[in-house]
């Protein structure tokens, strides 16, 4: 016999529109993989966007973005003083709330990052031996700083006794800047998008549904049925399928942000820039998927409510023509 | 066996279980049904009401399942104004309410069998218990449960699918029987019987109103005397919808389209 959009044989109690909705998802093995599947990756894809969005923000000055200029000390290890270098750096700094970093980096970082930054990885300068530079400071400015002030910054660095140079590049930071808030813009406008393109495939989902089964739901109300309980299977079937799509779509953007960090982190670099890979406690899946399930049960729900009133008063008019 | 025979209800409503107060139904201005209908029906009585096509027999049956609310007059279930009641307490309402709907509306990919125990899976019975009513109810309208029971409706006769949806009105043994034209596809046999069913449904309590269609040449009103071979019981009062107005086809008898029901008061309607 062909399967009916409704279950009729469990009706009405919430733990058996469980059940019904459980054994609709594995009834069709395919079908739901499929539709899981599909629904994952647009999770997965909304929430990559809506993380790329959330870095991005506020676009002007996102709170990771901030400009590192490397300074480098005077003379051979261990002659001079770093604390003492310390304090006359940011005494020297015109407004030293705009210094919100002053991180020490040993002299073998510092090759290692000065070759990386001018792109010189891989010619050997990393390997040089003995290394050449001092020790010395990664000076980080608060994101926002503008870079009249960085550019204002680095020379009053520059100036300061014991301190032989001061690696910084204003245009690539003006760059980044630029890229990073364009980025971000895209990324709302595709989250919209995207949000909007979920919202309609959910509501076209209950129509289709709704039409599909336009006698049963008449047939239903005429027996007395509950529009909650007439509509509580689909919802529950559409929060287990959400929370499915959900948990899926968290391993995809895990395995996506991992793959997809040490470029960030390298694009950081390469503009000067400090980077802060997103780290998000273990349980953070947990709320969040059934956050989305709970959505994804209720969505189905009002949307199946607000579908049947509809179609049952054109079943009434129907009935009377 | 489960046994879904009448049951006579413990009295907790005294007064009609049905009463229709200057009921009007209109769709849109100019398509008047029918005005500013009374009407009162007592508990157990079985009220048959005939008219050509397009009277309002069935508009009426469905203003009385409250599927539809009145333009215009109140219509009462034990009390109750149906359009002051929420749609959720209408829906509990017919539950009560064995409903033999025009067309039948039967799913038709499902089988006989669950087409019956849906309407008592709706009111709440275990599954084991809907189907065991189901049964009950097909048996009851002599409807063959070793051919048919597994059958989808769609594979069914026109006359078997009103048996099935007749079991379905039965099956959860209501207080009240809204049956639109009960009688139509039956041959004068399984007339006889069904209209037999139901009178000792009506005589345990339940109140039924069946419709019956009539030619809609002007002539002589349905009766009994006109079709003798399905003669109505003959406790069964007869009322004509006619233009817009319910009419006692024979008048003088007992149990008036605006009076007071006979046994008004007698017992109540167990709506729980």
């Amino acid at each position: 016999m062909a399967e009916s959009a409704f279950p009729i044989n469990s009706f009405g109690a919430r733990a058996a529109a469980l059940q019904s909705a459980g054994r609709r998802i594995l009834g069709r093995p395919g079908a739901s993989a499929l539709a899981i599947g599909a629904l994952a990756c647009a999770l997965a894809g909304a929430a990559l966007v809506a993380i790329a969005a959330w870095r991005s923000a506020p676009f002007e000055a996102p709170s990771w973005m901030q400009a590192e200029a490397l300074v480098l000390a005077t003379g051979a290890e261990g002659e001079v003083d770093l604390a003492a270098l310390r304090g006359a750096l940011r005494a020297a700094l015109p407004q030293p709330a705009a210094a919100v970093g002053f991180e020490f980096v040993g002299r073998d970082t510092a090759l290692r990052d000065l070759a990386q930054r001018r792109g010189l990885a891989g010619t050997g300068l990393a390997d040089l031996r003995p290394n050449p530079l001092p020790d010395g400071f990664r000076v980080r400015f608060a994101p926002g700083t503008p870079p009249e002030q960085i550019d204002a910054a680095v020379g009053a660095l520059r100036r300061v006794r014991g301190v032989d140079a001061v690696e910084f590049d204003a245009q690539l930071v003006r760059r980044a800047a630029l890229l990073v808030a364009l980025c971000g813009r895209v990324a709302m406008l595709a989250g919209v998008l995207l949000a909007a393109t979920l919202l309609l495939a959910a509501f076209v989902a209950a129509t289709v549904w709704s039409r599909a089964a336009d006698d049963e739901l008449f047939v239903l109300h005429l027996l007395g049925a509950e529009p909650a309980a007439m509509v509580r299977p689909a919802a529950y079937a559409a929060g287990l399928g959400v929370l499915c799509a959900a948990l899926l779509a968290w391993g995809f953007v895990v395995v996506l942000a991992g793959a997809m960090d040490p470029l960030a982190a390298e694009f950081a670099r390469q503009y000067g820039l400090h980077w802060e890979p997103l780290a998000l406690p273990p349980w953070t899946p947990v709320p969040l998927c059934l956050a989305l399930a709970g959505a994804g049960a209720l969505a189905a729900s009002l949307g199946l409510r607000a579908t049947l009133r509809r179609r049952l008063a054109r079943l009434a008019g129907a009935l009377r023509r | 066996m489960p046994t879904i025979e009448p049951q006579l209800a413990q009295a907790n409503f005294h007064g009609p279980v049905l009463a229709l107060e200057q009921v009007e139904q209109r769709y849109g201005a100019f398509r008047p049904v029918f005005g500013a209908l009374d009407l009162s029906v007592a508990r157990g009585e079985f009220l048959a009401i005939g008219g050509p096509p397009g009277s309002g027999k069935s508009v009426l049956l469905r203003l009385l399942a409250g599927l539809e609310l009145p333009s215009g007059g109140a219509i009462r279930i034990a009390g109750e104004d149906l359009a002051r009641m929420r749609p959720r307490a209408r829906a509990q309402l017919r539950r009560s309410i064995g409903i033999l709907p025009p067309g039948h509306r039967l799913l038709d990919r499902h089988s006989v069998l669950d087409n019956v125990a849906l309407a008592a899976w709706v009111a709440g019975a275990t599954r084991d218990d809907g189907l065991r009513r189901a049964q009950a109810a097909l048996a009851l309208v002599g409807l063959d449960l070793a051919r048919s029971a597994g059958q989808p409706c769609g594979r069914l006769s026109w006359c078997q699918r009103h048996g099935v949806a007749l079991a379905r009105a039965l099956v959860n043994r209501p207080a009240l029987l809204l049956l639109d034209d009960l009688l139509d596809p039956l041959d004068d046999e399984d007339a006889q019987r069904l209209l037999q069913v139901l009178d000792r449904f009506a005589e345990a309590g339940v109140t039924v109103v069946a419709t019956e269609r009539a030619a809609a040449a002007a002539g002589p009103p349905p009766t009994a005397a006109a079709r003798p071979a399905r003669a109505w019981p003959r406790r069964v009062r007869r009322l004509r919808l006619r233009d817009g107005r319910l009419e006692d086809p024979a008048p003088g008898r007992p149990g008036q389209a605006s009076g007071p029901p006979p046994d008004e008061g007698a017992a109540g309607l167990p709506l729980a």
